[in-house]
């Protein structure tokens, strides 16, 4: 049976009891990375001791300072589980593919004309091994212009997966109850978009196995390169 | 003089899809109506949606302490149900209030998807 995870949810038991129902195999709950302490830590092993479905967190970082971005990137490595970052501009996405530290570049066409990823950030993309969401939450929650503008900027990121091989996630980015959809319907959903089922398939499960596979890795990582394998 | 009704053959084919409406305030049927209509038209034009006929069979209120639950039976053309599926999850709002619908199953008959889900 194939596990399906949904890649960025908010803290909420809800959410958590909802995507059980749906029958998730995991989830990944992001923090803003300036609220993030170590009380927010122990909250989410709690969370996590409540729940059977396989519980990661990461920060979400949403700035627009390129300076600032890098530094809050160095401080938060080693503490949590991944680190996300938010496509506010050009600038950002550069930066953000640039470091292999980032495990996720969240909604890079979000404010922008284009996808906000071009054929060089692209192949510092698949460089890098950062894989990019595209947030469900944001074809829902627009109409009209806006929904088409940005399903078109999609259909371009979508087109520059193919031809440089990176990887893509599909989140539904929820926050409340109301946001969270069932893996068939994510399945459906993508349809809107310019991808077949088998690819949508693969946004949910399989290259989100690729990234906890990475989480593991790093964890047992003494330096970049170095690990303990245990027997 | 009434007409007589279409020999089996000549009937369109149909598929019922059950569903749970879950809303932050209170929906009567013919806004459920309105609303399921509108997502249809939103998402796949009034060419396409007029190929679906989607028609709502039933709606009933479910007694829920967090928030209103309705659980309905809609039909529609056979071929469509993915289409109408589609359309209903990417239902976000409702008169500047959060809604979401998710579909429990389709099926060819109504008996058959009452006594799977209890819709009726």
């Amino acid at each position: 049976m194939t596990a399906f995870y949904d890649f960025d949810i908010a803290p909420n038991e809800e959410i958590i009891n909802t995507l059980e129902d749906f029958n998730y195999n995991g989830a990944c709950i992001f923090y803003d990375s300036d609220e993030y302490n170590e009380k927010i830590k122990s909250s989410f092993l709690e969370l996590n001791d409540s729940t059977n479905l396989n519980l990661y967190h990461g920060i979400r970082i949403n700035e627009t300072n390129p300076q600032i971005l890098s530094k809050k990137i160095q401080k938060y490595y080693q503490k949590v589980d991944l680190i996300m970052v938010n496509g506010t501009n050009t600038k950002i996405n550069r930066v953000a593919c640039e470091s292999p530290k980032i495990d996720i570049l969240n909604h890079p066409y979000l404010n922008q004309n284009n996808s906000g990823i071009n054929h060089v950030l692209a192949k510092l993309i698949n460089e890098n091994n950062i894989t990019v969401s595209i947030d469900l939450n944001s074809i829902l929650h627009h109409r009209g212009y806006y929904k088409s503008k940005i399903l078109s900027q999609i259909n371009q990121l979508l087109m520059l997966k193919r031809k440089y091989n990176f990887k893509t996630i599909i989140t539904t980015g929820s926050t409340t109850f109301y946001d969270v959809r069932s893996p068939e319907e994510i399945l459906l959903l993508s349809k809107l978009m310019d991808m077949n089922e088998e690819e949508a398939k693969k946004n949910i499960s399989d290259n989100v196995t690729d990234i906890i596979e990475n989480i593991t890795i790093r964890k047992q990582s003494i330096v970049d390169g170095v690990r303990i394998i245990k027997n | 003089m009434k007409l007589k009704i279409l020999p089996p053959t000549l009937r369109e084919k149909k598929r019922y899809i059950g569903f749970d409406l879950y809303s932050q305030n209170e929906i009567n049927k013919d806004e459920i109506i309105i609303l399921l209509w509108n997502s249809l038209i939103n998402t796949y034009g009034e060419l396409e949606s007029s190929k679906i006929n989607l028609w709502l069979i039933n709606i009933k209120k479910i007694e829920n302490p967090n928030r209103f639950q309705y659980k309905g039976i809609v039909k529609c053309r056979r071929g469509y149900e993915k289409k109408v599926i589609t359309a209903f999850s990417s239902i976000s709002q409702f008169k500047k209030k959060r809604v979401v619908i998710h579909t429990c199953g389709t099926s060819g008959t109504i008996k058959s998807l009452d006594k799977k889900y209890n819709l009726l």
